[in-house]
């Protein structure tokens, strides 16, 4: 009988030290990351039969309860990865977003500047310090777009050490999680099926680091295992084993690093799961990496491309303070096409711009997909359109570029990554130092005879082909100069004119086939091409009433120094619609790249800022389940002392029951 | 519900932290006066601005061409207002050289003054701007505009070049002329025909080009003088065209008008059979010859009445001619002050744009100072009462009172 009451009041004893032990467990652990505060379960003892019925056997501390909320902690980790994927997204994003704009490195001011300077050219083409203003600009305008170009460069690369080290953190929570799975099974074994709770916290808790650096899913096994899979279902961990990732340059871009698997030497092919790898911290970085790192080069160099390639077509129509025609003002930089490092045929491509105004900022890629077919995978849109052979070619003209095959052969299965805008910024140069080489006139003079007797007037010519032999056979000459004679008609017959080649100016030589060409005053004549189709890379107009024995000579510009009707021209570049099919300027594309990085950039701050209060309420909802609360500790450890205390009353009720039966025996 | 420890505290630190955020921002922008601290703040108003910048950029450069375009046009005007005022002596000079009375001495004087003139006027038309530039040589800026040859012509070596500079939007207007436009397009006789004595003239008969009345059929006519058929008329003239054709016929009458195919003559004196007389579409003269011409006609003899009527003719023609330049010159004068005109309206169209564009810039970028500060002292109290509320709500714990 007293050995009941000592068996109870000792069970009470042992539960309510347990009770209490965990209490201080939870008070110890109220700042732990990822805790789930523990209480012990307790149950009575069933009674023993007696004459008095069944007596109580006490209290026993059964199991150790975990309180935890499955969906609250899945919610906490999901809203993790998506607030680690817009916050490295926005601060990656944000750094070319300050650079583009502001007026110390953005391309807007430093353009204008350039062209204002052009303007000053033409206001007075003479002076050699406006032409030296000219190049100074020019100068800044490329350093800008060359500073610019290595920023979002050095980003690239800080990106892909950021994968690398992203990649070894993910390996090193995997291992842990596959240790912690072994230890979990082992403990369960131990305990009997009781579940470890500390240490699965401490498994949620490396998970929840995994979410933060990418999407994790998680499958229970029976065992007490976890097996976890990132991204789109690449598994990293399946028991106790885990599978390790490693980065490596992207065999289509060597200068992007791609994330694979280690090869574990079972000589498989190694299958790269870049694009697999979503949210977290790996995904916004890699998505930074195409939104805005690719972009912001393709943007740019888009615009150092068409500002070169317009810019010299004007400059090289022009003649220079040397009475030479004008040469490329600008480098054009080159388009690239490159082979991917694994392809087994030889073939190598060229791609070359044709048409700025179709110029996209996509990035390609062209497969040798079967026999007779291409595969052109735009990846700025992922449309893909297939090119048949030979009929769409090689050569394959899309979106103003041509692409051609310059040597070797293609295999099938060969892979060609095309971009033809990316290194514009960095390639573009000024190629004149020599601010007399600038071009500001026109090549050309076209003269009215002061002996005329008519009131005929003849435009200012334009060129329509620099190119022509009338201006590549001699220099600082046009091979031949031309004179336009009005034939000697009778009064009141309809005026005709002759075409004559003026080398000699004292004997000019009539062109065949281009002689008494009709004249109608009321509506002019462009002169060139003629009807016998002389055509010397120019055109001219002539207006008004000529006399017969009229002349007009158009010969070379010698010494036409004050011209400035070429710079004229380039000055008004600046205004002129030369991208998207003749619909935006220099700026407008500029200004539509910063809109763009702008956008994305606000996006991902606001979508971070919203996930943030998402998690928070998530990780309050945790807390509600999970969380230690001290005051109800404080309350539970005073509630459990008192109890101690009287459980141990108990033990001593039952100790003076024994001395009082012994007393009573002794006698 | 229940809160855990570190839930609350996570809580109201997060409060904390956030209003910092917004605080620092607002701060950020009241020091720096911009509203926009990045693109992202407002995209669209970031695009926005550069437009409006780049427009600011051109219209600005547009006021520094402007200026330009005014010192060169006002350069210009004062050249052609001294050629005007030269011009207008040398028609007091015809006027004179006009009197029968004047002697071999006087004609002299008068001559040396036209030379004197004439270098004046070359320098002029020679005159290069600060650059050395010069400005009647068309495109060809280092090509002296006029230089005699010695024979009493004047070579131009320049070209028809004008220079545009361009002043606003699609906007643009000549600098300048060139001394071809100036000097050399300059018609002779009265515009559209000219007439002259033929040099072996023995009469004394001098003709005036008077004007063109009907329609005009440009040629080369010949007026001949032959003998009347009745003794002692005035002689029977004929007019013939470069064919050969006689196109009028009639008789001399002194100071009358002799009228074909639009032209329409008056011939003074007493012409000789024999006499010829020319009529011909005018050619263009340059300015330079005519004063030439003059000074040449000054030194002329004129002892004998045929000699006299030489000079006459030479006169008339030097009379018509610097007419015409003048008028030429008043052309070219007008066009000047038209462009400076235009370019004056301009100038405010300029500036009424460039208002505008700062007025919608600041719009955009700048930072509305009174709201910014009310914002910033509403963000201070907040984060001040979450600061307070914070410390004093982490003081209370159960543990306190066990």
């Amino acid at each position: 009988m007293g050995g009941d009451i000592l068996r109870v009041g000792t069970s009470g004893l042992a539960a309510f030290k347990s009770a209490l032990s965990t209490v201080g467990h939870n008070i110890s652990n109220v700042n732990t990351e990822g805790y789930s505060r523990q209480r012990v379960d307790l149950i009575n003892q069933p009674g023993i039969s007696s004459g008095s019925g069944f007596v109580g056997g006490g209290v026993s501390a059964v199991n150790t309860r975990r309180f935890y909320e499955e969906h609250a902690v899945l919610q906490v980790r999901n809203r993790t990865t998506t607030v680690e994927q817009n916050a490295i997204y926005y601060d990656l994003a944000s750094q070319v977003d300050n650079l583009i704009a502001d007026s110390n490195t953005g391309i807007s001011p430093s353009l204008a500047d350039f062209f204002n300077a052009a303007q000053g050219v033409a206001d007075d083409p003479v002076s050699l310090p406006a032409r030296s203003v000219m190049l100074s600009e020019a100068n800044t305008l490329t350093d800008r777009f060359h500073l610019m170009y290595k920023w979002v460069d050095d980003l690239r690369n800080s990106t892909n050490a950021r994968l690398g080290n992203l990649v070894t953190d993910i390996n090193g929570i995997a291992d842990s999680i596959a240790q912690m799975n072994k230890d979990i099974k082992t403990a369960l074994g131990q305990g009997g099926g009781r579940s470890p709770n500390d240490l699965l916290d401490r498994r949620d808790d490396l998970i929840r680091q995994l979410a933060e650096k990418v999407q994790v899913n998680t499958v229970d096994q029976n065992d007490g295992s976890l097996n976890v899979f990132i991204g789109s279902g690449q598994s990293i961990v399946v028991g106790t084993q885990s599978m390790n990732l490693q980065t490596r340059p992207d065999p289509n871009d060597t200068n992007n690093y791609e994330v694979t698997y280690v090869n574990n030497g079972v000589g498989s092919i190694i299958f790269p799961i870049t694009d697999s790898l979503k949210g977290g911290e790996l995904g916004g970085a890699l998505d930074v990496r195409k939104d805005i790192i690719d972009t912001a080069q393709n943007h740019l160099g888009r615009l150092a491309i068409g500002l070169a390639t317009k810019f010299n077509e004007i400059h090289n129509q022009g003649m220079d303070l040397n009475d030479d025609l004008g040469t490329d003002f600008f480098r054009v930089p080159q388009s690239e096409a490159l082979a991917n490092i694994n392809n087994t045929g030889t073939g190598k491509f060229t791609a070359t711009i044709t048409d700025i105004s179709m110029l996209s900022t996509a990035d390609y890629r062209l497969t040798h997909s079967t026999a007779t077919t291409y595969s052109l995978e735009n990846l700025e849109t992922g449309t893909i359109t297939s090119l048949n052979i030979p009929g769409d070619g090689p050569p394959f003209s899309f979106d103003g570029i041509d692409v051609s095959l310059t040597a070797g052969t293609v295999n099938i299965g060969d892979v060609f990554q095309i971009r033809p805008t990316r290194n514009g910024a960095r390639d573009i140069d000024v190629l004149i130092d020599d601010a007399t080489r600038i071009a500001a006139a026109s090549p050309i003079r076209a003269e009215t005879k002061i002996a005329n007797l008519g009131n005929g007037k003849v435009s200012i010519a334009t060129i329509s082909d620099i190119t022509n032999a009338a201006f590549t056979t001699t220099t600082q000459a046009l091979s031949p100069p031309v004179m336009v004679q009005f034939d000697n008609t009778a009064a009141g017959a309809p005026l005709t004119y002759t075409v004559y080649d003026n080398t000699v100016p004292g004997a000019p030589v009539s062109i065949p086939g281009n002689a008494n060409i009709a004249y109608d005053p009321s509506v002019g004549a462009d002169i060139f091409p003629t009807a016998a189709g002389l055509d010397y890379g120019y055109r001219v107009r002539l207006t008004a009433t000529p006399r017969p024995g009229d002349q007009f000579t158009f010969g070379y510009n010698s010494a036409g120094i004050s011209d400035n009707n070429n710079m004229l021209v380039l000055s008004e570049l600046q205004e002129k619609a030369v991208f998207a099919k003749g619909v935006a300027t220099f700026n407008d594309a500029y200004s539509k790249f910063v809109v763009d990085i702008g956008h994305k950039t606000r996006e991902a701050e606001i979508n971070r800022d919203a996930q943030k209060a998402l998690l928070h309420q998530a990780k309050q909802f945790r807390d509600t389940v999970s969380g230690v609360n001290l005051d109800e500790e404080a309350a539970n450890l005073m509630r459990f002392q008192q109890s101690y205390a009287a459980a141990a009353q108990v033990v001593s009720a039952s100790e003076q029951m024994f001395q009082t039966l012994i007393s009573a025996v002794r006698g | 519900m229940r809160v855990s420890t570190i839930g609350m505290a996570q809580a109201s630190l997060n409060t904390m932290l956030s209003q910092q955020a917004v605080l620092s921002q607002t701060q950020l922008q009241i020091a720096s006066g911009n509203r926009l601290l990045a693109p992202s703040d407002d995209p669209y108003g970031a695009a926005n601005a550069l437009n409006m910048e780049e427009k600011i950029s051109i219209t600005e450069q547009y006021e520094d061409n402007v200026i330009l375009a005014k010192n060169r046009l006002n350069l210009e005007e004062g050249i052609l207002s001294n050629v005007t005022l030269i011009a207008q002596r040398l028609n007091e000079l015809t006027v004179q050289g006009k009197n029968d009375t004047l002697t071999k001495q006087n004609r002299q004087t008068i001559a040396a003054e036209v030379n004197q003139m004439r270098d004046q006027l070359l320098a002029l038309a020679n005159t290069s701007d600060s650059n050395g530039e010069y400005l009647f040589a068309g495109h060809k800026g280092n090509s002296k505009p006029f230089t005699p040859d010695g024979a009493g012509n004047f070579i131009y070596g320049g070209d028809n070049g004008q220079r545009r500079i361009r002043i606003g939007p699609a906007t643009s207007l000549p600098v300048g002329d060139s001394g071809n436009a100036v000097f050399r397009e300059i018609r002779t006789g009265n515009g559209t025909f000219r007439a002259s004595e033929n040099a072996a003239n023995t009469g004394t008969g001098v003709v005036f080009a008077n004007t063109v009345v009907g329609t005009y059929v440009p040629d080369n006519y010949t007026v001949t003088f032959a003998a009347p058929a009745i003794a002692g008329n005035p002689p029977d003239y004929t007019v013939t065209d470069s064919g050969g054709g006689v196109v009028t016929a009639g008789t001399y009458a002194n100071d009358s008008a002799i009228s074909f195919n639009g032209h329409q003559l008056t011939i003074k004196g007493t012409p000789q059979p024999g006499d010829r007389f020319l009529a011909e579409p005018s050619p263009n003269q340059d300015l330079f010859k005519t004063v030439q011409d003059f000074a040449d006609a000054l030194v002329m003899d004129t002892s004998t009445p045929t000699a006299k009527a030489v000079y006459h003719n030479a006169l008339t023609r030097v009379s018509e001619n610097l007419n015409l330049a003048m008028d030429n010159v008043f052309e070219k004068r007008s066009e000047v002050g038209a462009r400076l005109n235009t370019i004056d309206k301009q100038e405010v169209i300029n500036e009424t744009f460039m208002v505008q564009m700062k007025t919608s810039l600041s719009s955009i970028k700048d930072l509305d100072y009174a709201e910014a500060i009310t914002t910033l002292n509403l963000q201070m109290t907040g984060l001040q009462a979450a600061q307070q509320s914070y410390s004093k709500i982490q003081g209370l714990s159960l543990f306190n009172y066990l």
